[in-house]
């Protein structure tokens, strides 16, 4: 596609000589953006009323505008206010308010007697919330008393910051369990993982401004232009502006290619090989920044041959349990290791001709260039996914292009708040808020410290709990005995659902387990659970999200929830209160000691309005970036007792006041007060103004100025982050006889994962409204497959039938297949393996091997 | 809960839904209809208060969904002489324009990729 300014100005000059002259300016309300941007709520005439809010969709996390009016919601366009999109939005956000009047919305709670009904439409009945909630809460004690390993909570990224937050709380500090994981370990724990190993904290340094700057984009498995479509806006509109260029490294072709100068297809999993060889062209010509190089980094290398989690004991055996062992090499050992990725060899190995690769690998050789790396599930969702994006780091670190205005390795975000929650307040069963890691005793002793705990209390949760899919393999044997999920629709995102819905007879646990779901609409998980919560979705409550640029921005309450549906943070202190009944906390009972702050357990309601419960969850989350706030914390921050031998420094990701937010619709962290006001931070571990968005604070209280490119590097060990080795090793599965076609899924404009939303919004279901098996025509043809026909896709896991097309959204080269997983009706999942990369435990859901019949 | 059965039930009603705010679209096909009714029942009273929506590319745009918004021009286009350039083709609003200016004949870098908000239906 040739989206030259000099082509429109010749396509138009010729519709113009042409244009027949009438007409009349239609107007297509839904393309501009709307309404003023005050903070907070405003009225603009009339009864309406506008919100500030942002997207609830995907990780770009747009701002927003709500108008309501009569207690619904009318309208939503893009806020110009909130820096991440400027009123830029997407289809998806436009139609963002239709989301909340499906006909069939959950209003009532709604419990199973009979296990057997599970899996279908039927068996639940309606219920008062007393029942429902005394049931849940019975359930969970009598479990939570029995054996702690047999309960867990699986969240969400889609679930706000405060709700999370509590969550997280009441898991780790109340039944002392780390049994409670994230969605996001299914679409970010790979750059969790690579962010942490890299660089000792997460979340990337640059930000969307960095798309504006940018002179070349690398798009590494990122169909941006569906899955990101604000963002990629602004990629089209910066290559629009002159000489920008893009290579899109994909294994398939998408729309995301349309825009690219070069598409690089290669063959799946060897995107290792390809970094490697760009590693390799810029160290053995000495064609890297060498001050940089001096200044800012340090090589290491790994365990390898790692293998690949086919049984469900791998993280105990020897390869799983040494895949985090890294040891620190020198430069050159760094480039003896690389030097077997020629050209030649990663040619053959990946398919991508020899001047491709040259001419990629040429760009990061150019000193002024500045280069945008972008990826999301493509790189994450890989058997080596924390490799893959050591790899990117590894080239954009040799090259000097990170952490300066247009130059940055950019993870993108999956959902809208997988950073925000998942990541910030610490829903991993591994983590604690604000990057703290259970099993460091020195970030135990800090959480203590802001959750007026005991010294040592959390000592009992030091071990990490089960990961996401530990959680459905051990349910699937029948080793759970609870499990309750929020904000997500497991039962058609999970992987290898062949084995966990219960499909075999070997895996029957599903129907054993006590499976509580908090829920807007009716969903096929809603038809595993034992007890459906009605929660209050969007903006019918108050809540936060945290985007892919680190900017956290408030979503207000716009509307009232139908019917009896009430606030997940109201669900889970109920819960709470009754779980805990009885229990103490160094003498003080353990409900008020944990959450007294924001509900009084005697007159059994909240302190204060939505407004103010947020406000006083946020402000004791924010001590765990603003130490100062608390005695305790800082002298654990600072070490002053010497007692841990290194300082935090948790002013790295320092946050606002919860009002700050509200006023400028959305900040990015480290927010620093300058002069009584509060200034975000767009370039991390950049010097230079805070005022113009870089790093000034940070860098003064941590850093050293005067390196190279004005960086410091100050979370990182010894201030520099560490250049990993990691060598290409083969997927997971790869095509034979039985299997040859690799199978891939994913996110298409218009649906929101699992479709439980989009789908309910007549236009976009209009727009996208099956889900098709993507095909090369050679391929097709080979099988007797025509366009339409139902094909039934096999793989070792599971099947599924499917359309067939070889005019879809993807253009797949020969032996490859796509097809996007939010058709319930299809449910691609049921094939799909869940092997997951061995560090950061994320399952690869783009190299399933399949075989593809006529059905 | 019979979901599906719900859903079935209102397939009808979503479609006239559709109609009535893409008047710019082409009637949905019955697969649409149908596939309309695979994953939720629409609640038409509500949604038809909803306002400010983009309206989607008719089915006959197909072929033409990937076009730059510079090739939407030939007929979507419009300057202070000619709005637009096919009478009967819904016109660019002033905000897709450089600058909020149809005479810029320029459009909006941030919205070269017209399917972001108008997909195909």
């Amino acid at each position: 596609m040739d989206i030259s300014r000099r082509l429109f100005i010749k396509t138009t000059a010729v519709a113009l000589a042409t244009a027949a002259a009438g007409g009349s300016l239609t107007a297509l309300t839904g393309c501009a953006a709307q309404g003023d941007s005050q903070g907070g709520a405003s009225s603009s005439g009339g009864e309406t009323t506008t919100y500030s809010a942002v997207c609830r969709f995907c990780g770009c996390g747009c701002g927003v505008l709500c108008e309501a009016r009569d207690g619904r919601l009318i309208s939503v366009t893009g806020d110009p206010d909130n820096q991440s999109n400027r009123g830029l939005n997407c289809v998806k956000g436009y139609y963002l308010a239709k989301i909340l009047y499906g006909e069939d919305r959950l209003t009532t709670p709604l419990i199973r007697d009979d296990a057997s009904t599970k899996g279908t439409p039927d068996g639940l009945r309606e219920a008062s919330w007393e029942e429902a909630l005394d049931l849940v809460a019975s359930k969970l004690r009598e479990t939570w008393k029995a054996d702690k390993t047999r309960l867990a909570f699986w969240g969400s990224g889609q679930q706000p910051i405060t709700e999370g937050y509590l969550t997280a709380k009441f898991w780790k500090a109340g039944l002392l369990s780390n049994n409670i994981d994230p969605n996001a370990r299914l679409c970010m724990a790979s750059a969790v993982v690579g962010f942490m190993n890299v660089f000792q904290t997460d979340e990337p340094a640059g930000c969307y401004d960095d798309i504006d700057q940018a002179d070349a984009f690398i798009t590494w498995g990122a169909n941006m232009a569906e899955a990101h479509p604000m963002l990629y806006s602004r990629l089209t509109a910066r290559k629009l502006s002159g000489n920008v260029r893009h290579y899109d490294l994909g294994t398939i072709r998408t729309r995301t290619s349309a825009s690219a100068d070069k598409t690089l297809i290669f063959r799946p999993g060897t995107d290792l090989a390809i970094t490697n060889c760009i590693a390799n062209y810029l160290v053995s010509n000495k064609l890297y920044d060498e001050q940089f190089v001096n200044d800012h980094c340090q090589f290491k290398a790994g365990t390898e041959n790692i293998g690949n989690a086919y049984e469900d004991d791998y993280d105990a055996t020897e390869p799983g349990n040494t895949v985090d062992a890294v040891h620190g090499i020198s430069f050159e050992e760094y480039a003896e290791r690389l030097s077997a990725y020629t050209f030649e060899y990663t040619s053959e190995l990946s398919g991508v001709p020899v001047a491709d690769l040259q001419e990629l690998a040429a760009v990061f050789a150019e000193p002024g260039t500045k280069i945008m790396s972008l990826w999301t599930m493509g790189v994450n969702q890989h058997n080596r996914g924390t490799w893959m994006n050591h790899n990117i780091y590894n080239i954009h670190l040799l090259s000097g292009k990170i952490a300066q205005p247009g130059n940055g390795p950019f993870s993108l975000t999956g959902q809208p708040s997988a950073c925000g929650t998942a990541r910030e307040v610490g829903t991993f069963s591994h983590r604690l808020p604000a990057d703290l890691l259970v099993a460091n005793a020195q970030h135990r002793r800090y959480t203590e410290a802001i959750w007026n705990l005991p010294d040592g209390y959390l000592d009992a949760i030091q071990k990490p709990g089960f990961h996401t899919v530990k959680i459905f393999r051990e349910m699937s044997k029948g080793n759970m005995d609870f499990i309750w999920s929020a904000h997500n629709n497991w039962a058609q995102s999970m992987p290898n659902l062949t084995r966990f819905l219960g499909y075999s007879d070997e895996y029957r646990g599903i129907y054993d387990t006590f499976v509580v779901v908090n829920e807007v609409y009716p969903t096929i998980t809603t038809e595993y659970a034992d007890v459906v919560f009605p929660v209050a979705m969007w903006v019918e409550r108050e809540g936060q999200f945290g985007n892919g640029e680190r900017r956290t921005a408030v979503f207000e309450k716009a509307v009232d929830p139908p019917g009896d549906a009430r606030w997940d943070v109201w669900v889970l202190l109920q819960v709470a209160r009754r779980v805990l009944d009885g229990e103490a906390i160094d003498g003080q009972d353990a409900f008020n000691r944990l959450f007294g702050f924001v509900y009084d357990k005697e007159a059994d309601d909240f302190v204060g309005d939505q407004r103010e419960i947020n406000r006083r969850i946020w402000e004791e989350y924010r001590v765990f970036s603003n130490p100062t706030m608390n005695e305790r914390a800082a002298a654990i921050n600072a070490d002053t007792g010497g007692t841990f031998g290194a300082t935090l420094k948790m002013e790295a990701k320092q946050l606002a006041p919860y009002d700050e937010y509200l006023k400028h619709h959305g900040l990015t962290w480290p927010v620093r007060e300058v002069n009584g006001e509060w200034l975000p931070t767009r370039w991390r571990f950049a010097d230079g103004p805070q005022e113009e968005g870089f790093d000034q604070y940070g860098v003064a209280q941590y850093g050293t100025a005067g390196k190279a490119a004005g960086l410091d590097f100050y979370k990182s060990t010894d201030h520099k982050p560490s250049v990993v080795f990691r060598p290409y090793e083969p997927p997971a599965e790869e095509p034979n006889e039985e299997y040859p076609f690799w199978f891939c899924t994913g996110r298409l404009l218009e649906h929101w994962h699992t479709g439980t939303m989009t789908r309910r919004v007549p236009e976009l279901d209009r727009a996208l409204p099956e889900a098709l098996l993507n095909m090369n025509p050679e391929d097709c043809a080979r099988l007797g497959i025509a366009d339409g026909d139902m094909v039934r896709v096999t793989s070792h896991h599971g099947s599924f039938e499917i359309k067939a097309s070889t005019a879809g959204r993807t253009e797949p080269p020969t032996g490859v297949t796509f097809a996007p997983f939010f058709a319930e009706e299809t449910l691609v999942n049921l094939a799909v393996h869940d092997y997951y990369c061995p560090l950061s435990k994320e399952p690869d859901y783009k190299k399933t091997c399949v075989r593809i019949e006529k059905a | 809960m019979k979901r599906r059965a719900a859903l079935s039930a209102t397939g009808i009603m979503a479609c006239a839904l559709a109609l009535a705010l893409v008047p710019a679209c082409a009637a949905p096909t019955t697969a649409e209809e149908n596939a309309s009714t695979q994953n939720g029942a629409v609640n038409t009273e509500a949604m038809l208060g909803v306002e400010g929506t983009p309206p989607l590319q008719p089915a006959d745009h197909a072929n033409r969904a990937e076009y730059p918004a510079s090739r939407c021009y030939g007929c979507h286009g419009a300057g202070s002489k000619a709005n637009p350039q096919l009478p009967d083709a819904t016109a660019l609003p002033d905000d897709h324009y450089a600058n909020g200016s149809v005479d810029s004949r320029t459009i909006e870098p941030a919205r070269e990729q017209c399917i972001t908000c108008h997909p195909v239906a």
